[in-house]
């Protein structure tokens, strides 16, 4: 099995099998605009924006999900839902927040829209019925002012 | 470098790029919606994103693109205006206006009158005042539908169907809640029962139960049917039609807009037809529907009236010398324990119908059983009317007609046993003395019944009480 080399922005080298690498769209299109030559030894892809650490995860991802057909078209009038997400992809981002968004930045800037989808599915079913807790689960600050947040809470849209 | 930098900044929900933001709100229930609106500006802005609550505009109150264009408002707008209206029924408005959506699109160019009697929805404020009028709350989802319409004016045809037998004639027109009101019952048997609907000529309605009380489950809608052999005038047996007011009207439109209840001039026929209830003999086919008619039946005495709707139809591309003439009928008729009754005799209500190609003949009759359920099956003879000593029989499918679950009163469970021996004998005076189902044409008159239903013990859904039961009259047309 031919396989690419992927340069990640800690600078390390990482061999992955190419059928799985085109799962990404970013690098199967950078994979066109190169010329693969079989027998030299290609430089490296620079991935600027992953670290090692997550495309190992990544590939992971891939790897099992290598045989999945590929998603329908984006149907607008289907109900999107959030507890459809396989066990395997439950326990793979049983992960620190932190990873998984890390995840979801790899899967946004590799374009791969499945691992893009379970990612973000999973932060939208944390989100879910929290309410007031957004903020600690998600350690966000609030930048409205006194008054903004007065003014939030008399409006009580729903 | 970046790289080095982005790992000692904090990552949070906040510094996600916006599409994956977007989608994962895309993902995210309105309350939640709302919610990331309070958490900071930039979620704030985001999750004002219009297109974000299309998806929750066409999921809770079916607006499509058209009537936002018609309101020209923004989708959030519209969901928040609609909320604020009717956000107290969020839970059960989408299925409500579907099948209020679906019944009317199915019925306009079908039953039109009934489309123009139907009443504009109800106010917020009219339904409170029902309730202080009744004393009791009304269900979320009877209240999420008369916002919608306020039932009908009383006109024929009725929404809820019509039955037509030849000397009875039934047709259910849904009410509007003050009317509604004006018959919410108080009385022993029947406590905290609202109509739902009304049939002018019979006076037969369907109740939903807006409190539980004497054995009935709260929501649930049932026919009444008063126990005649207790005393007791409390002592109301029910036909159990929907657990909630959601269940029964949309399986009620389900089955009007699959047309699985046939018009028949422009009035709605509750007939269930099984589509595997079909039977070809040659080029003719014979098909059946049946339909159960709680005003003619009872629990105590256990008599179950049903009528049947037989449809024979020869195909278009039959020879013209098939066509053929209705001689006589042979009826097999056998009831839930068994017993078989044999039936034959001259034409079908009176006729001797000619089918010649592409005709479609229909009629109907009726039959009762002393037992919940009960099937009959048969054939017709016919003769060629080119050869009119060729005669050849046509099957009727076997069709099984069973009454609906049906719980029998608290009041009859209260009885002790000594009042039963009394009831029975009375039961019986009267039985001789009565005339039973004054229906029509018939060639055998009323088949005296020897069955004893000891222990109705096989029967569903009963608190179980041995009745026995000894000499019963069942009248059968056939």
């Amino acid at each position: 099995m031919p396989s690419i080399r992927l340069q990640g922005s800690d600078g390390e080298i990482f061999e992955v099998d190419v059928e799985l690498a085109k799962q990404s769209v970013t690098i199967k299109a950078m994979l066109e605009d190169l010329v693969m030559d079989d027998e030299g030894d290609d430089d490296p892809i620079p991935l600027t924006n992953v670290n090692v650490a997550i495309l190992k995860k990544v590939t992971q991802w891939c790897t099992h999900h290598k045989d999945d057909p590929p998603p329908p078209e984006d149907d607008e009038n289907k109900e999107k839902q959030t507890d459809d997400i396989t066990v395997w992809d439950q326990e793979f981002l049983k992960v620190g927040q932190r990873t998984l968004f890390e995840l979801i930045l790899a899967a946004n800037y590799l374009d791969i829209e499945g691992l893009l989808n379970v990612t973000c599915k999973t932060v939208a079913s944390m989100i879910k019925e929290k309410t007031e807790e957004i903020h600690k689960t998600f350690t966000v600050e609030s930048d409205f002012t006194e008054e903004e947040e007065a003014q939030m809470r008399k409006e009580k849209l729903v | 470098m970046a790289a080095v930098e982005a790992e000692t900044a904090p990552l949070t929900l906040e510094s996600l790029p916006t599409d994956p933001l977007l989608l994962i709100l895309s993902f995210v229930d309105y309350r939640d919606l709302i919610s990331c609106g309070y958490v900071s500006r930039r979620l704030s802005q985001l999750s004002t994103h219009d297109p974000l609550w299309r998806r929750h505009c066409k999921k809770y109150w079916l607006i499509s693109e058209e009537e936002k264009s018609r309101k020209n408002q923004c989708w959030k707008s519209l969901f928040i205006d609609t909320y604020s209206d009717v956000g107290r029924y969020i839970d059960h408005y989408a299925a409500i206006k579907k099948a209020w959506d679906d019944l009317k699109k199915y019925l306009e160019p079908r039953c039109p009158r009934m489309v123009l009697s139907l009443k504009d929805g109800a106010r917020e404020e009219d339904l409170d005042a029902v309730e202080a009028q009744i004393g009791c709350k009304l269900p979320d989802d009877y209240r999420c539908s008369y916002r919608i319409h306020n039932g009908q004016k009383l006109v024929v045809p009725g929404l809820l169907g019509s039955m037509a037998l030849s000397n009875h004639y039934r047709s259910e027109d849904l009410l509007d809640v003050d009317t509604a009101a004006g018959g919410f019952q108080q009385r022993q048997g029947l406590k905290y029962c609202l109509p739902l609907t009304f049939c002018i000529h019979t006076g037969l309605s369907q109740y939903i139960a807006v409190e539980a009380a004497e054995g009935r489950n709260k929501n649930e809608v049932f026919y009444q049917c008063p126990d005649q052999m207790a005393r007791n005038p409390a002592a109301i047996d029910m036909f159990i039609i929907g657990a909630t007011f959601t269940d029964w009207f949309t399986s009620y439109v389900n089955n009007v807009v699959s047309g699985g209840f046939p018009i028949i001039r422009d009035q709605i026929f509750r007939y269930i037809h099984d589509p595997e209830c079909v039977a070809t003999t040659g080029d003719i086919t014979v098909s059946v529907s049946t339909s159960f008619l709680p005003e003619l039946s009872s629990v105590h005495p256990p008599h179950y009236f049903f009528t049947y709707r037989i449809r024979i139809e020869m195909s278009r591309d039959a020879l013209p010398e098939k066509a053929c003439q209705l001689d006589s009928r042979y009826w097999r008729i056998t009831n839930a324990k068994g017993d078989v009754e044999e039936v034959q005799g001259p034409g079908v209500v009176g006729e001797f119908p000619i089918i010649s190609p592409g005709r479609i003949y229909e009629y109907t009759s009726c039959t009762t059983f002393s037992t919940t359920s009960g099937y009959m099956e048969g054939y017709y003879t016919f003769h060629f009317l080119y050869f009119k000593d060729k005669v050849f029989n046509v099957a009727i499918p076997r069709f099984h007609m069973a009454c609906p679950t049906f719980r029998v009163s608290i009041a009859r469970l209260e009885m002790g046993p000594d009042e039963y021996e009394e009831m029975e004998e009375e039961a019986e005076e009267e039985e001789e003395n009565d005339d039973s189902a004054d229906m029509d044409e018939s060639d055998e008159s009323d088949e005296d019944e020897n069955e004893s239903d000891e222990g109705q013990g096989e029967e569903r859904q009963r608190r179980v009480f041995d009745v026995p039961i000894r000499r019963r009259r069942c009248s059968r047309l056939f």
